[in-house]
């Protein structure tokens, strides 16, 4: 992880099963937010009701990031959309506890274990 | 250091300090939690202090060394009252945007006060 150096932003989009995978890597900073945000609703907007971010590869998410997540998810089709998260960096992880948006976004440690669950519904 | 209400100029001049902190060895979860609040802290003050007017400054100052940084933003704007800022972990308002950056760099810093006016930040963060 190399927070200091601005990464550019990357968002790749996949498919496992049923469930979207969108992996976010680089640096989610003030001045790539609306970028993500963009880019998660072109690919919201295909109706989709399970995604997962892949956070691997983020090294920064700043509260511009953050907020583009969650606005992200009033795209999905209300209340069977749903969004987890893969593999953050443990400081990312840490936001996601303090602001308890741990209870909006399940955190999964694997691919493999988060489309399991999404794919049943948890 | 003085730039104007823009966010390309706030992108640089955080790179630059983060570049300065590097430079004494700080820790990637400290550089992490700098890095968070430096864009919190400028984009507030573009954002709501100044409101991205550009005839506007913003005023950063940075003491770093081995032992902690510290920085100052300060805005032309009429500040605001940290007190106010709804608490953003209540049921709801948990998918609101308001306050959440606040209360992230409280949690990440180790020490975060404003000025009696409410338009300048001071942010500490001790190396681990």
């Amino acid at each position: 992880m190399t927070v200091s150096a601005n990464k550019p932003l990357h968002v790749d989009l996949r498919r496992e099963g049923r469930v979207l995978v969108i992996a976010i890597s680089g640096s989610a900073d003030m001045f790539d937010a609306p970028k993500l945000r963009d880019a998660l609703r072109q690919f919201l907007a295909r109706s989709e009701t399970a995604i997962l971010l892949d956070l691997t590869n983020l090294d920064f998410l700043g509260p511009g990031g953050l907020d583009a997540i969650l606005s992200a998810r009033q795209e999905l089709p209300a209340p069977r959309g749903r969004i987890g998260l893969v593999n953050p960096h443990p400081e990312i992880r840490r936001m996601l506890e303090v602001t308890r948006l741990t209870r909006i976004f399940p955190i999964y440690d694997s691919v493999e274990r988060a489309c399991e669950a999404l794919d049943r519904g948890e | 250091m003085v730039i104007s209400s823009d966010l390309n100029e706030a992108r640089r001049l955080e790179e630059r300090l983060l570049q300065e902190v590097a430079r004494f060895g700080y820790e990637e979860a400290d550089t992490f939690a700098i890095k968070l609040a430096l864009e919190e802290g400028l984009v507030n003050a573009i954002k709501h202090g100044n409101r991205y007017d550009r005839k506007k400054t913003i005023r950063v100052t940075h003491t770093i060394d081995d032992h902690r940084a510290v920085f100052t933003i300060a805005d032309e704007g009429k500040g605001f009252c940290p007190a106010a800022v709804p608490d953003p972990t209540s049921d709801e308002n948990l998918e609101r945007p308001c306050g959440r950056g606040l209360m992230l760099i409280r949690a990440f810093m180790d020490d975060v006060s404003y000025n009696e006016e409410g338009n300048e930040v001071r942010l500490v963060k001790r190396k681990s």
